[in-house]
């Protein structure tokens, strides 16, 4: 958004979030959250970056018709400036939401916000409708700029679209969607897709959806899963996604999705399945497997395990997967153990990951990470943590990165 | 043209579903409202059926689908895409946005190191790994990265 727009936009909710509440009794909350990191790249610059976010949310607590949020964050760079610019910024979302209903079935929003239905996960800058009709049908309708395409001019840029969906309780819910984008006039993604949840028996359920590319004329993705719950403490499923990367990416913002770089006509067929059982209230046992068939390039099979506990506070985890592939980079065995735990106003965490390669790259087969946390918190409102980071990948012979964190929260109300 | 019949087909089934399906539906099915906000703070990833044995439940689906198993995670996009409604009366805009920004420079892991159980991506120096991913699946890293939250990645990737 150019920099005038959003000052506008910015003062327009500000002015909103003082005068709104005056008209009716309204509940805020804001939540700063300040960020300062230490660390060097591959070429021994250090970085001393400085990010401040910022959330505001307002809601109306007599009528609860309306409600409007707010976030940006902003950052100051205290040494090397890689990109050239010392400070950045950006405009998160900014909206308000409105609903002339208790119920809140017919709600309009207007703003920076973001847009999840069906085949649309966008941000815009304009306005949306999301209309339950009954609780059985509903309608989505939006419309504005795309953020997306905000790497060049914004004029003739334009994003609209929605969804509709038809629910059988307990049964079934379909959606249709569709989502047309145009950059500077021209067509730069149009995308119509269905959704599915479907539950044939009680302890059976399908989900998944289709997504068409308008513009190649060709199938993006066809993602479904299997879920079966035979007992409640066991989850069976089974996926099965098929994408066309020549219709999948075919509109990018970055040269590496190109066709060029990832292969002409190819596809990726991923199938497999995860098996979760608890084992108790505290412990959890995840078994996965998947395979990623390719129609050039050689086929993998990744699979593990992961383990996750609760036990008195202290919260555990360890997973083991092995990577197969037909190349070389394909095959290592992945490993990561974590443990986190909470002493009065302090929690203290410990985290790492190692990847051990088969074949050693720039000398190293043991690429790993490890993280150690400790975070104060003095008061339900205000935390603060200190975080190092210490890494050896073929990249880097050793890094070392630490991050200090403040955050605080307020919530008020009229 | 199959282009053709995918760009009307929504348009049509609209118009025959507000016809033929607008049925009006019984009380029972209407009090099942959608709260604004959960009653309770959840602190970790939640087991609605633990507190909840409403077989039909919100949004018409049973309150078991949406226990946070790991399925259920790794496939959010997807009850996000049908129910986002139902996503919002616990999670704030900003538990989405810490993830999928626009332009957001940190990574998940570095805005919540303290907090390993919730697993998240591109934990510890990342940049050789994504390479390896990237080689895999393109489709994991092109759906936050493809055409937004790619400003790191241009700094090789132009």
């Amino acid at each position: 958004m150019a920099s005038a727009g959003r000052t506008l936009l910015l003062l327009a909710i500000v002015a909103m979030s003082v005068v709104v509440p005056r008209i009716s009794p309204a509940e805020i909350g804001v939540t700063s959250k300040t960020y300062l990191k230490f660390y060097h790249d591959a070429r021994d610059n250090s970085y001393a970056p400085l990010y401040e976010y910022v959330e505001l949310e307002s809601k109306d607590m007599d009528q609860g018709q309306w409600d409007f949020y707010v976030a940006s964050w902003w950052r100051h760079e205290f040494q090397t400036t890689g990109d050239g610019s010392r400070n950045r910024d950006e405009l998160t979302y900014a909206y308000l939401r409105y609903s002339p209903y208790r119920d809140r079935h017919l709600l309009l929003t207007a703003g920076r916000h973001f847009i999840f239905e069906g085949v649309t996960a966008e941000q815009i800058d304009g306005i949306s409708a999301r209309w339950e009709i009954t609780p059985k049908q509903g309608v989505s309708l939006f419309g504005g700029v795309p953020v997306i395409t905000d790497f060049d001019q914004r004029g003739g840029d334009s994003a609209y679209g929605g969804r509709i969906y038809q629910r059988i309780p307990s049964l079934a819910e379909v959606g249709l969607s569709v989502l047309t984008e145009r950059n500077d006039g021209a067509r730069f993604r149009e995308v119509a897709g269905v959704d599915l949840w479907l539950r044939p028996l009680r302890k059976v359920e399908v989900k998944g959806h289709s997504n068409y590319n308008n513009i190649t004329d060709g199938w993006n993705e066809h993602a479904y899963t299997l879920r079966i719950v035979p007992v409640k403490t066991l989850i069976v499923t089974g996926s099965y996604v098929r994408t066309s990367y020549d219709d999948a990416f075919a509109t990018r913002t970055l040269s590496v999705f190109s066709p060029d770089v990832l292969g002409k006509d190819e596809t990726l067929t991923k199938a497999g399945g995860m098996v979760e059982y608890r084992v108790s209230e505290a412990v959890t046992c995840v078994v996965d497997y998947s395979n990623y068939s390719y129609k050039t390039m050689g086929d993998a099979d990744y699979y593990g395990a992961k383990v996750s506990a609760l036990l008195s506070g202290i919260s555990t985890g360890v997973s083991v997967h092995r990577m197969e592939g037909a190349v070389e980079r394909l095959r290592y065995l992945e490993t990561r153990v974590y443990t986190a735990a909470d002493v009065r106003s302090w929690r203290f965490s410990l985290d790492a990951t190692n990847q051990h390669y088969d074949q050693a790259y720039a000398g190293v087969r043991n690429a790993y990470s490890v993280n150690g946390t400790a975070r104060y918190s003095f008061s339900e409102s205000l935390a603060s943590s200190c975080s190092v980071d210490y890494t050896k990948t073929p990249d880097f012979e050793y890094n070392t990165a630490v991050m200090v964190n403040l955050v605080y929260n307020f919530k008020g109300g009229k | 043209m199959p282009g053709e019949a995918i760009r009307r087909g929504p348009f049509i089934l609209l118009l025959a579903l507000l016809l033929t399906g607008a049925a009006p539906a019984s009380n029972s099915v209407f009090e099942r409202k959608i709260p604004e906000s959960h009653p309770v703070d959840l602190t970790a990833a939640p087991l609605c059926t633990e507190c909840h044995t409403d077989d039909t439940g919100l949004t018409l689906k049973p309150i078991a689908t949406f226990n946070h198993s790991a399925d259920f995670i790794s496939g959010h996009r997807f009850y996000a895409s049908q129910t986002s409604r139902l996503c919002n009366a616990c999670h704030r805009v900003s538990f989405c946005t810490d993830c999928h920004a626009y332009t957001d420079e940190l990574k998940p892991s570095d805005k919540y190191p303290g907090s390993p159980e919730r697993w998240l991506p591109h934990r510890g120096d990342y940049l050789y790994q994504h390479r390896i991913d990237g080689r895999l699946d393109p489709t994991s890293c092109y759906r936050c990265h493809g055409t937004q939250n790619n400003t790191a990645c241009k700094r090789c990737h132009r």
